[in-house]
């Protein structure tokens, strides 16, 4: 059976051309989805962490509610730190907006203070040494580059205020870094000089953005760290947060990406319609499939091929298309977030983007894929073991509503779809989509499958309308009822295409409008 | 010579092919019923090429499908080869259908996508048995189809799409092959080269053969002829020709 099987998807490939595109754009978009999220995880973790990455361990200010303010970090802070054990270097950031000159042009950029010990800095020296006294300084890369600057070109620093003054502190560029690819830094100028120069420029009430440490051979993080926790706690100093390079990135990550979440969700609720739309797809072709075989089928019954071995057959037939459809579609996907992500890159503000595939999203979207072909073919490959023997020799008889397994169906049906209605409608008023979505596609299945109880009466109240074109009228009036259940399969096809449609633009529409109203009303009050 | 007896009924029997007893099916219901069979009793004999033949309606498709297994009687028992299959489930059926009994149909006897050669041994492949090479090599010569044998069933001819069934039929050996008007889709020469085949496997192979057909040509070909109407065993031929098939025909109709 399985030289049958196979048989039948070599040389009727063509058939099989629309089920696979549907598997396809359904893994597709599912890949698609888990690789953004993971995606522009990792791109703000890589580049959120380029602002520590040569430490251990990072102390950071938190916000304290009795104090109602954020905690300072300051020179108390940086010599407990210095002098517990197992500190081996330790880095104070200090960094200060200011205003520099170029042969007459000015910018903007942060100037941040170079650590004692050069390892903990967290971008590389592309040419020259790191500022050695207080007139030197030295600028990122990218900056060097749009404004000109080499080792040995002068700079004037000033602040806001100074500019009045018309007082610029000259400055020698010593060095030449690499761009750190910090979001936070990102777009500004990057520039770097000893603490006691960007001390003049800090505001002192703010203190140090974070302390950064190296811990010493042998000493173990997680040691050090409940260490320094302790020794805070002791000296009674709250809201100093010690987290190690891959908690503080975390959390940085987490407090940037809280949106990010919510996005993932919506897009994962289109990708589960997707593959509902998609199951249904894989269903009716398999079952049409079948219907033109019943011959065939009956044939092979005849030869001895027992209800097993067929069912067996056409589960094959779907798990091929299944497997292929499903490396094509997380193929697809994994190329077209590449070429988006590779897009990114060439924007500066977005340079940092990275692409992260994630094995959850290639596994997801091979096994959801093969799964839901599998599945779905399941109802029609037990209707190819129904085909009697007989059917080889004579016309199949068409199967009548009156039998057990139609109204097991039905039953079925409307037990679906008024539990999906109510959950739908749950759902709607709580504006909770976690509900409402699985409401949204237990009800549709339900009214598919009650299709035969309220499409044929509606085909043949339109078919009373076309008794005035005569003789071919009448024809095609009765005729589109003659087999309700072919009429109620034929329709349903175009019942799920013409609901998806419905349902996208109603939802873009509404989306707009919803946007629109709150523009406006945003406008009103600036 | 040609004499016509009266219907016979020895059922059972080791050495039957095929026999039947006491075989009763009705279609529809009220109105419309419709009494396929009426109390048969036949017995078919190893090594013959017996053809089952009436006038439409007669029942004789029917007879053939309950004593092949594809359809139910609603009282009777039937025997193939020895062993009684009336209370067979559908499984056990199916592994009859597939290792006791051959079948030539009068159109779509082979699966489109496969091979001759693959049509021939399908059975084989279901039961995931080996191919008797040699058995095969024999039949596909006899039926001279061993240049065809690697192509699909839509590059040959009708009658060579027939003799594919009849080589898929006669590979397994079975206690009998039934046919279904075998040659009804083809002209007076490939007909006339399928039913010469059917005889000398008969023959020369001791195959046992029942067909059902209406030609009185193709009934000739048969070591015997079972007459029936309307749902009933009405009369036998020994040794038919085509002349005497007619005129038991003829007299059936009057």
């Amino acid at each position: 059976m399985l030289q049958v099987a196979l048989a039948q998807v070599r040389l009727n490939a063509r058939r099989f051309i629309a089920v696979s595109l549907a598997v396809m754009i359904a893994v597709g978009f599912l890949t698609a989805t888990l690789i953004i999220n993971s995606s522009s995880k990792a791109s703000l973790t890589q580049s959120i962490g380029e602002g520590f990455r040569n430490a251990d361990l990072v102390l950071t200010a938190q916000y304290v509610e009795e104090d109602q303010g954020f905690t300072v970090l300051d020179d108390d802070e940086v010599s407990l730190v210095r002098g517990s054990s197992g500190v081996a270097e330790t880095y104070a950031v200090r960094a200060a907006y200011i205003l520099f000159n170029t042969d007459g042009a000015s910018s903007s950029g942060q100037l941040t203070n170079i650590p004692d010990d050069p390892s903990l800095l967290p971008v590389e020296v592309q040419e020259g040494n790191l500022p050695a006294g207080p007139d030197e300084v030295a600028v990122d890369g990218a900056t060097a580059d749009r404004l000109d600057l080499s080792v040995g070109s002068s700079l004037g620093i000033s602040t806001q205020q100074d500019t009045a003054a018309g007082e610029d502190r000259e400055l020698v560029v010593s060095a030449i870094l690499a761009e750190s690819r910090d979001p936070l830094m990102m777009g500004a100028a990057q520039l770097y000089a000893e603490d006691a120069v960007v001390a003049e420029y800090a505001d002192p009430e703010y203190g140090f953005s974070s302390i950064q440490l190296g811990v010493s051979d042998g000493a173990a993080v997680r040691a050090v760290q409940t260490d320094l926790e302790q020794a805070f706690a002791d000296a009674g100093t709250r809201g100093v947060a010690v987290r190690t390079v891959e908690e503080q990135t975390n959390y940085t990550v987490d407090s940037f990406t809280g949106g990010s979440d919510q996005l993932t969700i919506v897009l994962l609720a289109f990708a589960a319609v997707a593959l509902l739309v998609c199951a249904l797809v894989v269903s009716n072709t398999f079952s049409v499939l079948v219907a033109q075989r019943t011959r065939e089928l009956a044939l092979l019954r005849c030869i001895g091929a027992d209800r097993a071995q067929i069912r067996r057959s056409v589960m094959v037939e779907a798990l091929v298309v299944g497997v292929v459809a499903s490396i094509l579609g997380v193929g697809v996907a994994i190329g077209l977030m590449s070429a988006i992500v590779a897009y990114l890159r060439t924007i500066p503000e977005s340079g940092f983007a990275t692409l992260a595939v994630s094995p959850l999203a290639v596994a997801a979207g091979l096994g959801v894929g093969i799964l839901l072909t599998v599945l779905s073919a399941l109802v029609p490959a037990r209707a190819a073991t129904a085909v009697s023997p007989l059917a080889a020799l004579r016309p199949a008889e068409d199967v009548r509503a009156g039998t057990r397994k139609g109204r097991a169906r039905l039953v079925s049906g409307l037990v679906l779809t008024v539990g999906g209605g109510l959950l739908l409608g749950a759902g709607a008023v709580s504006a909770n989509l976690l509900i409402a979505l699985p409401g949204g596609i237990l009800s549709f299945v339900g009214i598919l499958m009650c299709g035969t109880l309220f499409i044929p009466p509606l085909v043949r109240a339109v078919g009373s309308l076309a008794a005035p074109l005569g003789v071919p009228g009448k024809l095609a009036a009765v005729n589109a009822i003659r087999n309700p259940q072919r009429t109620a399969a034929t329709s349903s096809a175009l019942l799920i295409g013409v609901t998806l449609v419905t349902m996208m633009m109603t939802g873009a529409a509404t989306s707009r409008s919803a946007f629109e109203e709150h523009w406006t009303r945003s406008i009103r009050w600036t | 010579m040609t004499t016509l007896t009266e219907h016979s009924s020895v059922p059972g029997g080791s050495t039957a092919a095929a026999a039947a007893a006491a075989l009763n099916k009705t279609y529809g219901s009220g109105d419309t019923t419709v009494h396929a069979l009426r109390n048969v009793d036949v017995t078919f004999e190893a090594g013959t090429f017996t053809a089952i033949m009436g006038p439409s309606g007669s029942g004789k498709s029917t007879l053939m499908h309950c004593l092949a297994g594809l359809d139910t009687a609603d009282s009777g028992r039937i025997w193939i080869g020895g062993t009684e299959i009336t209370a067979l489930k559908d499984a056990e059926l199916t592994r009859l259908r597939r290792d006791s009994v051959g079948f030539v149909f009068q159109s779509f006897n082979l699966v489109p996508t496969l091979t001759a050669e693959q049509n021939i041994t399908l059975p084989v492949a279901l039961a995931n048995g080996k191919v008797d090479r040699p058995w095969l090599a024999e039949i596909t010569d006899t039926l001279g189809l061993t240049g065809r044998l690697s192509h699909r069933p839509h590059e040959l001819s009708g009658g060579q799409q027939q003799r594919v069934a009849v080589a898929r039929a006669l590979l397994t050996r079975p206690h009998v092959v039934f046919g279904d008007e075998p040659t009804g889709n083809l002209d007076s020469k490939s007909g006339a080269e399928v039913l010469s085949l059917l005889r000398r496997s008969t023959r020369e192979m001791g195959q046992s053969i029942i067909m059902v057909t209406h030609d009185p040509v193709a009934a000739s070909y048969a070591d015997r002829v079972v007459l029936m109407n309307d749902g009933e065993l009405v009369g036998e031929l020994a040794q038919p020709t085509p002349e005497s098939v007619l005129a038991a025909l003829t007299k059936l109709g009057a």
